[in-house]
């Protein structure tokens, strides 16, 4: 894999860092930078730490940017995963863990899920807050004073700038320190911080208690200058608009359920079929595993679509196969209004729902059935298409990526075929993605 | 009838492996079929057939109407990625971090983490990411390494730096087994008598007195792999003189 400028600078920005926040917008290509950077700094033990859907994509990661050989593991998952070189958490998984080893880097990913100084994941990842914030007991957290650790985060302010306290109380409390010179005050103090940079009003939820409500930011120029050369942040302008990028994305499915699912199939004879494009082969043998295996992976995919929404993601069109995947997905994510076009929609319909889902925001989720959706549809609004399932005609999967990839996109777009991590599925997927992507290329 | 067998290791990646063992029955061009039941097709080509047997009846509507197209295509190369990232490479001319990372790399290899670690910023003399970004600091920062490479003894191996880690991790259902085996090897029904009685003063014996049962056992592998070591020694020497049980 070769990095893109952008992923060096990255990478050189966090290689020269102790601690260090890497806040490209998503997409960018902060897991690439962040691998190149462990390679710089030649770290050995790595603990990763990042969203349950992402821990799959980390190991992938390591695997396809990383240049020295280490051991890697999912902690929870792989059997003596915690004595690997790179171990990968989920943040749940993390805030369970009792750190045992002494690292030469943490890696959080996702970091903005450590917002909140009180929950017991950022107690348990950068230390306790003792007396609003003055001391910090980091003893038994993944990232102590003496930790190397970086931070990656698409939204450092999800909600507010106080969202960042936790980061630069762990990482870098000097930078709160009082100015004098500059008429800063000491923002040691969470609520000093919320205070100075937050408009904050306390409502009145009982005649006994009140909550402090943050209804917007002030002062952010001091607070982007406290930050300084210790955040760095670049947009998908700033690396121009590049060809579709075409990936894998591997699916956590429990082992008993994988096994159970294709220990029966012939795997020599599905591959050969993959390769060679004989979908009559691959639907005998493949066929009535199809269904089962795509209703399975929808419920990973729901999972991981929820995680990318809380990191920042806006919209994203996920394509399927077979209705009974479509009515999964449309439950699931019901919480953003999913909209969906498959063989019973009405051309009518279709043009509403394609001018919906470009025009309001509300509507994150658009549900595709690869041939129905596939033709004559823009979603453009989106710029991320993930294929739940997959089509054995690589020209339907072409066709269907289609509906982002056009010329009226104006963002990177990313197309991602979500596969079932460490089986048949796996290769399967890899192969058709591989002729599709060569097919897309002769058609357009 | 040709019958296939593959070697896999569980422990490596399935697709690398399974692709790797297919590799060789990949042509390297064929054909891609594409149906087309679409009768106002306008290039509908006719499938190139064998030689026409002599009781071959006239082709119907219908099979007139699926007719195909053939395109030849070359398909990709399963490590296409890979192939044009190394074409982009030599095709490039100009140095970057990258280039020294992946010399870094090779030194790993060869030398082990630990070695690279203590000293390519000796070698270097500053840390890969303060290499100055110009050609002549990068090609002399790549051609230092190479050279150390060249002239280093042989391959060293890598040397874990905490070898007790390497071993397999011991849990509680572990230690929990270890005292199921010894209620088994010593007590005579499923009260396990014996075993209530033994089992903490193992535990006392191995961790001190406030340690008397399996949920006050400190929640880490190395005094997991503390408490199996005992109850084992316990089972197998019979600390406390019990009868044992034969065996049926």
């Amino acid at each position: 894999m070769i990095p893109m400028p952008t992923q060096l600078s990255g990478a050189k920005f966090l290689a020269q860092r102790h601690r260090a926040l890497l806040a490209d917008e998503p997409r960018v290509g902060k897991t690439g930078a962040a691998i190149i950077a462990a390679d710089m700094i030649i770290a050995k033990r790595i603990d990763v730490v990042t969203t349950a859907s992402g821990r799959a994509v980390w190991r992938r990661g390591f695997i396809s940017w990383g240049k020295i050989n280490r051991s890697i593991g999912i902690v929870g998952l792989d059997k003596n995963a915690v004595n690997c070189d790179v171990r990968i958490f989920s943040y749940n998984g993390a805030t369970k863990f009792t750190p045992n080893r002494i690292n030469d880097l943490v890696i959080l990913d996702e970091s903005h899920n450590c917002k909140n100084p009180e929950s017991q994941r950022t107690k348990a990842l950068l230390g306790k807050a003792v007396s609003g914030g003055l001391y910090l007991h980091n003893e038994n957290s993944f990232v102590k004073t003496s930790t190397r650790a970086w931070f990656l985060t698409g939204t450092p302010l999800p909600h507010d700038p106080s969202d960042i306290w936790t980061t630069l109380r762990s990482s870098c409390p000097e930078r709160l320190l009082a100015d004098n010179t500059r008429g800063w005050p000491d923002v040691t103090r969470f609520e000093d911080f919320r205070h100075r940079y937050c408009k904050v009003y306390m409502k009145k939820v009982s005649n006994w208690k009140r909550i402090p409500v943050v209804v917007s930011g002030r002062n952010e120029t001091e607070l982007r200058e406290r930050l300084g050369d210790f955040m760095l942040r670049r947009t998908q302008q700033d690396i121009g608009l590049r060809p579709p990028v075409y990936e894998l994305f591997p699916l956590i499915i429990s082992e008993s359920v994988r096994n159970n699912l294709f220990t029966q199939v012939a795997k020599v004879a599905i591959l050969v079929a993959a390769e060679q494009n004989d979908t009559h082969t691959l639907d005998l043998h493949l066929g009535p595993l199809r269904r089962l295996t795509g209703a399975i992976k929808a419920e990973a995919v729901a999972g991981a679509v929820k995680e990318e929404f809380d990191n920042g993601l806006k919209k994203i069109v996920l394509m399927y196969w077979h209705k009974e995947v479509g009515d999964i997905l449309q439950d699931r994510l019901s919480a953003f209004n999913p909209l969906r076009i498959d063989g019973s929609t009405s051309a009518k319909d279709r043009e509403h729902y394609e001018s919906v889902f470009a025009k309001r925001d509300e509507h994150q989720v658009m549900l595709g059935q690869i041939q129905a959706a596939g033709e004559a549809v823009d979603f453009s609004a989106a710029n991320e298409l993930w294929f739940v399932e997959q089509s054995f005609s690589p020209k339907d999967m072409a066709q269907a990526a289609m509906r982002i990839t056009n010329v009226n996109q104006a963002q990177n777009t990313f197309v991602r075929v979500c596969y079932i991590e460490g089986s048949i599925d796996e290769a399967v997927q890899a192969t058709l993605l591989r002729l599709f992507t060569a097919i897309k290329g002769v058609i357009e | 009838m040709i019958k296939i067998e593959l070697t896999i290791d569980p422990t490596k990646s399935v697709y690398e492996q399974l692709l790797s063992q297919v590799e060789v029955f990949r042509p390297v061009t064929a054909p891609v079929t594409v149906s087309v039941v679409d009768e106002d097709y306008p290039n509908v080509q006719p499938t190139p057939t064998p030689k026409p047997k002599r009781t071959r009846k006239t082709a119907t509507l219908e099979q007139v109407a699926t007719k195909t197209i053939v395109t030849a295509m070359t398909l990709p190369d399963p490590n296409q990625q890979d192939s044009a990232d190394e074409t982009a490479e030599v095709a490039s001319d100009v140095l970057t971090h990258d280039d020294v990372r992946s010399v870094v790399g090779d030194y790993t290899k060869r030398f082990g983490i630990a070695a690279a670690q203590k000293k390519i910023p000796v070698i270097l003399g500053c840390p890969i990411a303060d290499i100055p970004d110009d050609q002549e600091s990068l090609q002399a920062a790549i051609d230092k390494i190479q050279n150390e490479m060249s002239d280093g003894p042989d391959v060293i191996e890598d040397t874990p730096l905490f070898a007790d880690d390497l071993e397999d991790e011991v849990t509680e259902q572990d230690v929990r087994d270890a005292l199921m085996l010894y209620a088994k090897t010593y007590d005579v029904d499923a009260k396990m008598t014996n075993t209530l009685i033994d089992g903490p003063e193992i535990l006392k014996k191995t961790f001190g007195p406030s340690v008397t049962a399996l949920r006050l056992i400190p929640k880490d592998p190395a005094s997991y792999k503390k408490a199996l070591k005992a109850i084992t020694e316990a089972t197998e020497q019979n600390w406390f003189k019990r009868n044992k049980l034969k065996v049926v």
